[in-house]
């Protein structure tokens, strides 16, 4: 530890007091996103996801260990029908959403997880892009784009 | 209050491009102390490598067991030849090694007796022979392992009797899947211990310790797996096809075919892999592996999980298409004197390291220290060097990092199967970063990158708290040496198993609204200047690489030398001690600048005061929009896209062009919509005095 180590300690109380509000104000936040609509799952916020029964449908890309979700590419996704790409979709959901407690990152609707990929795989050289990782992302804007576009 | 949050979120999810993390079962650190109910005792540090001699003399523990091909002693002979007349580079970077009389007569009297002691043409053959303590020696040659290779991929055997469930509800494959199917997805296999019982109905919160309903006793710890050649492209244990010269250790899989050509779904074989894993080792603790080369996977060349001790020692990653090495939820465990490029994502990844750091659980890990060690390698040709979700506590030091979209990349992202959250204690001293300004998006890169990331960046750090960066040399990159960023733990996702209870954010306690991003440390890099003694060498300029690096000049300015988001959450990052191009602090360039005064935190510029250093609330706000349209093209076409020149390699630094590309992104205006977002993020999110 050098001369200019940290020493917080006499400043903690200060910042933590100052802090306490505005991660007040998140957990309000977050509690808000979960309670008025159950989470935010993919469907809700009152947005309407066509219903398109793809029962029986197998997800496009390679198939590990029961899951595609691991190596599916965008060049998969560009490949894929509509059905295809909902049970693509699904299947990285179910990859990617924690079930227990914590820090709730929301789920995206099939309509936005959509529109992640088709945008994020027309771009050139996108061909390998992995489709969870894209997901991920995603998943942090999610909340954004909701508000910008509250008609979507 | 909604507004508030997703204010925050858009700037650091702009971070969560980084996650290079992959899906994994739910792993648990193993017990870090050694297991003694084998002699010696297994884990508990990083094991020692056994010399080759002692594998003729037959000094030590365990049975030896020689693995070769019909021409493995000429092979042998020849590469001893070479090696006594023109030598060979063990590095690209590194100078070239000669051998003497003695050395040249040593090696040739070792290999003759492994050649009239081999009894395996497979290495899983031998493998699957071996006991604890027991060791393979791998003589010259390729090894293709047509068994493995025959092996189906989501063998019905296990799939889907053996799949378990994840954290998220998922499947996973489980242990016993691996230990059963052992060439389903790998080219070998190693089973460290025994498959004792079921995995846990659901995944223990806590990950301290494999849970002791299925935990099998040992069956091969202290394995160690050597090749018997001069250097490690000697032996090649490839998990490739197609190339046009198999036996040239940097071929590449599937010859001149374009990269995209590769990729098959599950009905088609792929004309370039084979198998998706080169050499996977689980739960195998006390673990050696040295001198050879692993190639040509789908996705990993080295895998190894939940393992406690592992030494790779002068091994070689050359074409696996995600990670050269990828190690997971691993302790005491080093990688050293390795060499690797074309990864889709980067040569060495260590995954979910251990939290040894300061706010380890004291009653597992009693001492503070670092659980994983890379160094002295050239990690190089790749999106990235190397990159590690949820990397705790471990050091990377004296590498070669060079020619890469991104030399290195951490991030704090939770993604699946990723326990340790918040990522903390990372110490990375002692290195060159330089010339990372590949682009692996041009159409003709001969692999695929798996994620996006900023061309021409050194050195990313993506939500780290406790981090050391101190003593590297970083120059030549074009975009920015270094980058740090903020992530929300909103962001960051669900920790996989409990967070710590105490991080070096002062935010974190009690909330865990924004625990990452705090109490880094930049001290004493030279930044924008070369090294003494650096010459230009081969590797630097692979896959049409771009530098400046000629060996004519003494400096190579970064695109800015540190570049800090400013969130204005954290606190405790600090630059100090640092010089730039002339050896001084003069020169240093900096985005936020750097202050008039040494060794204070000013607002406005980069701080230098650890003590006193917070974000600043206009700073963040000003470097919204441009992040913002850089990633948000990726995902919204609503937002603004138009300037972000990420995705191609920058002008180099001092140009004309360059200029104007700064020019063209200063006058980037974000849209109302994004302005109010960032304005609220101001407005609502302020921390502390204003900055």
């Amino acid at each position: 530890m050098t001369s200019r180590a940290r020493s917080l300690t006499g400043r903690k109380a200060e910042v933590r007091a100052a802090l306490a509000g505005a991660a007040l104000l998140l957990l309000i936040a977050l509690a808000g996103c979960g309670s008025d609509d159950g989470g935010a799952t993919a469907g809700d916020d009152g947005r309407q996801d066509t219903v398109v029964d793809v029962s029986g449908t197998e997800p496009v890309g390679q198939m590990v260990a029961g899951s595609v979700a691991a190596l599916v590419t965008c060049r998969d996704w560009q490949g894929a029908d509509e059905k295809e790409r909902l049970a693509t979709i699904a299947d990285i959901r179910q990859q990617l959403a924690p079930q227990d407690s914590g820090i709730e990152l929301p789920e995206l609707t099939d309509e936005e997880a959509a529109e992640v990929f088709d945008n994020s795989c027309k771009i050139e050289s996108s061909g390998g892009f992995r489709l969870y990782k894209l997901y991920a992302q995603a998943a942090g804007f999610v909340t954004l784009k909701r508000a910008i576009e509250p008609g979507d | 209050m909604i507004r508030a949050l997703a204010a925050a979120l858009l700037i650091a999810a702009l971070a969560t491009a980084t996650a290079s993390a992959h899906l994994e079962r739910p792993s648990y650190w193993p017990d870090p102390t050694a297991d003694s109910s084998v002699s010696p005792p297994a884990g508990g540090a990083v094991p020692h490598a056994r010399s080759l001699k002692s594998a003729v003399t037959g000094k030590g523990p365990g049975d030896v067991r020689v693995a070769c091909k019909r021409n493995s002693l000429d092979l042998a002979l020849a590469s001893i030849r070479q090696a006594r007349r023109a030598g060979f580079r063990l590095r690209p970077s590194q100078p070239e090694t000669v051998y003497g009389k003695r050395k040249a007569r040593k090696m040739r009297r070792i290999n003759r007796a492994l050649a009239e002691d081999c009894e395996y043409r497979s290495i899983q053959a031998a493998v699957d022979d071996s006991g604890n303590n027991d060791r393979i020696v791998i003589m010259p040659g390729r090894y293709i392992e047509r068994k493995s290779r025959r092996a189906p991929l989501n063998d019905p055997r296990c799939n889907p009797s053996m799949l378990m469930e994840t954290q998220s509800g998922a499947q996973a494959p489980s242990y016993e899947y691996q230990a059963t199917c052992q060439n389903d997805q790998n080219l070998i296999h190693v089973t460290g211990r025994a498959v004792a019982g079921d995995p846990l109905p659901e995944p223990r919160p806590d990950r301290h310790g494999i849970p002791e309903e299925e935990l099998g006793e040992c069956v091969r710890c202290n394995l160690q797996i050597e090749g018997s050649g001069v250097k490690p492209e000697d032996v090649i244990l490839d998990a490739g096809k197609g190339y046009e010269n198999p036996k040239d250790p940097t071929a590449r899989p599937g010859g001149d075919l374009p990269a995209s050509e590769c990729h098959t779904d599950a009905n088609e074989p792929s004309p370039c892999w084979a198998k998706h894993v080169v050499l996977r080792t689980d739960r195998s603790d006390g673990f050696v592996g040295r001198n050879f080369l692993m190639r040509g996977a789908r996705e990993h060349g080295f895998y190894t999980e939940e393992t406690d001790g592992v030494l790779l020692d002068r091994v070689k990653f050359f074409w696996n298409a995600d990670y050269g090495h990828l190690s997971f939820t691993t302790d005491h465990n080093v990688v050293q004197n390795c060499d690797g490029f074309g990864s889709g994502d980067a040569v060495v990844y260590p995954g979910a390291a251990p939290q040894t750091g300061e706010f380890r659980d004291e009653s597992f890990y009693p001492e503070q220290r670092y659980n994983t060690v890379i160094r002295r390698c050239d990690l190089h040709g790749s999106a990235m060097g190397y990159s590690g979700s949820m990397g705790n506590s471990t050091r990377v030091t004296h590498n070669n990092i060079y020619g890469n979209a991104n030399g290195l990349t951490t991030d704090t992202i939770s993604a699946g199967g990723h326990p340790g959250f918040p990522a903390d204690g990372m110490k990375i001293d002692h290195n060159w970063f330089y010339a990372n300004n590949l682009d692996v998006y041009r159409e003709d890169n001969p692999f695929e990158a798996l994620v996006p990331q900023p061309v021409g960046t050194g050195f990313w750090w993506a939500g780290n708290n406790d981090g050391n960066f101190s003593d590297n040399w970083v120059f030549d990159n074009w975009r920015q040496g270094t980058m740090l960023v903020a992530i929300p733990d909103a962001v960051a996702g669900t920790p996989e198993g409990e967070a710590d209870q105490q991080t070096q954010c002062p935010t974190s306690d009690g909330s865990l609204v924004y625990s990452t991003s705090c109490a880094n440390e930049y001290f004493g890099n030279h930044m924008g200047q070369v090294p003494p003694g650096f010459q230009p060498h081969e590797g630097l300029d692979l896959f049409g690489n771009k530098t400046s690096l000629d060996g004519s000049a003494d400096t190579a300015p970064n695109g800015v030398d540190f570049w800090w988001d400013e969130a204005t959450p954290n606190t405790g990052n600090c630059w100090y001690d640092n010089v730039g191009s002339d050896g001084t602090r003069d020169t240093l360039t900096a985005d936020p600048p750097i202050g008039p005064t040494e060794g204070e935190s000013m607002p406005g510029f980069l701080p230098e005061n650890c003590e006193t250093s917070m974000g600043s609330a206009p700073g963040y706000t000003a470097k919204a929009p441009v992040l913002l349209a850089c990633y948000g093209q990726w995902e919204m076409d609503s937002l603004d896209a138009s300037s972000c020149s990420w995705w191609d390699t920058p002008p180099q630094p001092d140009s004309a062009a360059a200029a104007s590309q700064r020019r063209a992104e200063d006058l980037l205006e974000p849209s109302q919509a994004l302005r109010d977002w960032v304005d609220d993020l101001a407005g609502e999110i302020s921390y502390g005095p204003e900055g």
